[in-house]
């Protein structure tokens, strides 16, 4: 086990971690029944959590397809899945979790809406969620209707999902300190 | 009991004997049935492939038996003794038995790890088994050498990774197109070497083949036996844009493709993947085309070396294909000793019994036959008690021949 293999287990493992935290405060919200309606909030926060997972999926496929490209160009023993497997594996991911982002997207500000009387807060989550939704109908268009493959646009999809990983995770930081001064 | 085994393969042999010894799939039949006949042994078995033929016994003679198989060879295949006996290899006991496990592994065999070897010691077994030669001991041997074999074909890489070039290129293609169905391969020129990758790309589920040769009957030549299409020299760039894989195989003194064009072609696929195998000498592919994104370049180097790194990833498979064979020829062998046991204590079984009856029979007149028989078990199971627990004690133990010699010298029923 080389560097490379410690570092895609370590990528992994810590995606699976913040989305499952970020899915068990959301879940804790459920269950101690926030204001607003149920209905919108509980389909919110099942699409919100599996459509991540599906991003994270593909996060993960895409970063073990940059690996396998790294070992073919430089002529290494190659095991383990073939490029064609994986780039599925990327869209794959990428295809299941936008639509389920969309339902998740519109559930929650219908339940804004309910409880707050408006559509839209300055929210971690919110931003974060809005950003993926907007990258990711950007690489499903390049990928499904101009039908560009290859290196080029897993490295955008595994940016695009590590970019709204670090937005959420500064803004989440950043709700965090707000809330202790207020 | 002995098992004994005796054969020449490539390494104690030069191709000329073996292929001299080899006996072809329709002779084998009539190989073990005559083998029966000449070679004193109690079991048989032949295995015959193009780099080995070796022969297993069970012997209580195991002299005598490689005379009669050195025999059985020279009348079958019309030689003096003299011309080969000094290339026969032979083994006894558990050295036989590791050797079996080892060629069953692969790990005798002139590719390391190859898988084929499974199939021609089960395809012999079957021979040995239908002329009625295997018994008993080889049946276990033959069965515990395929278990072996099988486990280390799934628990160890001893199989794992091409070591040929054109299998080579094939793994790699799969590594990047996943299992092949249908990708296009372009071939340029129309070399052996460009045949025979064809040939193995071909069988593992390339579909449409173009080749462009400067020498159009050559490349016809080639394209009629996998109903490929000729296309016009002039034409192959263009074609660039629908291919998946390219063999590139000309003796052009220079670059063929060069980088600029190689990239445009690559933004008008889209950025498909684009697999070339260089194997021509000059390269014909310029270097730096391996670094365009969605390219993957091998030359004729870098398919070796990749060769070279799966045999060395099989050369580290071998210490624990050995811890294997260690454990499954030593339980062989405990079997084997408790085998052997069965015979001397049903004897020493006898003799007590005898012993016993004939005492009741002269003291005890006066009780029933019912009793006679329970007194007579008792007494019998109370004097065989500690001896047998002893022995299947010993067989754990690997002692029991020891006290086989002992219950037999002791207890020898007198003529």
């Amino acid at each position: 086990m080389n560097i490379l293999h410690l570092l895609i287990i370590f990528l992994s493992t810590l995606v699976l971690v913040i989305i499952g935290f970020a899915g068990f405060d959301s879940l804790q919200q459920f269950f101690a029944g926030r204001p607003g309606n149920q209905i919108y909030f509980g389909v919110h926060v099942a699409a919100a959590f599996s459509a991540y997972f599906c991003f994270a999926f593909s996060f993960i496929a895409g970063l073990l397809y940059l690996y396998q490209d790294h070992l073919l160009k430089k002529h290494k023993p190659v095991q383990g899945m073939s490029l064609e497997a994986l780039e599925k594996g990327v869209f794959g991911g990428l295809l299941a979790g936008l639509p389920i982002l969309t339902l998740a997207l519109f559930s929650g500000f219908a339940w804004l809406k309910t409880e707050f009387g408006t559509f839209w807060l300055w929210n971690s989550k919110l931003i974060s969620s809005v950003l993926a939704w907007l990258i990711y109908t950007a690489l499903f268009y390049f990928h499904f209707f101009s039908a560009v493959r290859g290196r080029k646009m897993v490295i955008l999809s595994v940016l695009a999902f590590s970019s709204i990983l670090l937005i959420f995770l500064g803004l989440s930081f950043f709700d965090a300190q707000i809330h202790r001064v207020q | 009991m002995n098992i004994l085994n005796i054969g020449l393969n490539h390494k104690t042999c030069p191709v000329a004997t073996r292929e001299r010894f080899a006996f072809s799939k329709q002779a084998l039949p009539e190989a073990v049935h005559r083998m029966k006949q000449t070679v004193p042994a109690s079991e048989w078995f032949l295995l015959s492939t193009c780099n080995r033929v070796e022969a297993c016994f069970v012997t209580d003679r195991p002299h005598e038996t490689r005379k009669g198989f050195e025999k059985f060879l020279s009348e079958i295949h019309q030689a003096e003794t003299g011309q080969f006996e000094f290339y026969l290899y032979q083994y006894q006991d558990e050295e036989a038995v590791k050797h079996l496990f080892r060629v069953s592994c692969g790990l005798d065999s002139l590719v390391l790890g190859e898988n084929e070897i499974l199939g021609q010691i089960k395809e012999a077994y079957q021979l040995a088994q239908a002329e009625h030669a295997s018994g008993p001991v080889l049946s276990r041997l033959l069965e515990r050498a395929l278990t072996v074999s099988k486990q280390a074909r799934t628990q160890t890489r001893i199989n794992e990774g091409a070591v040929s070039v054109p299998s080579a290129a094939v793994e790699l293609a799969e590594k990047i197109f996943g299992r092949l169905h249908g990708e296009k391969v372009l071939v340029l020129g129309s070399g052996e070497m460009s045949a025979l990758l064809l040939k193995h790309l071909v069988s593992s589920g390339a579909g449409a083949i173009l080749i462009a040769g400067r020498r159009e009957e050559k490349a016809k030549a080639l394209a009629c036996p996998f109903n490929a299409e000729v296309i016009p020299w002039d034409a192959w760039t263009k074609s660039l844009e629908q291919v998946d894989i390219v063999i590139s195989s000309t003796s052009a003194p220079g670059i063929l493709a060069g980088y600029e064009a190689v990239a445009a072609i690559m933004s008008a696929r889209r950025h498909k993947p684009l697999f070339f195998i260089d194997i021509a000498v000059p390269r014909n592919i310029d270097a730096r085309v391996g670094a365009i994104d969605d390219v993957y370049l091998y030359n004729i180097d870098d398919l070796k070396s990749v060769v070279g790194e799966n045999l060395k990833g099989r050369k580290k498979e071998i210490e624990a294909c050995e811890r294997m064979i260690f454990h499954h020829a030593e339980e062989f062998s405990k079997w084997q000793g408790m085998l052997d046991s069965s015979e001397v204590i049903r004897s020493f079984r006898d003799y007590v019994t005898q012993c016993v009856e004939e005492e009741v029979e002269r003291h005890l007149k006066q009780i029933s036959s019912e009793e006679r028989k329970i007194l007579i078990d008792r007494i019998r199971g109370k004097i065989l008690h500690a001896p047998l627990e002893k022995l299947k004690e010993a067989a754990g133990n690997g002692a029991t021949q020891r006290y086989l010699e002992v219950i037999e010298a002791l207890f020898r029923k007198p003529k």
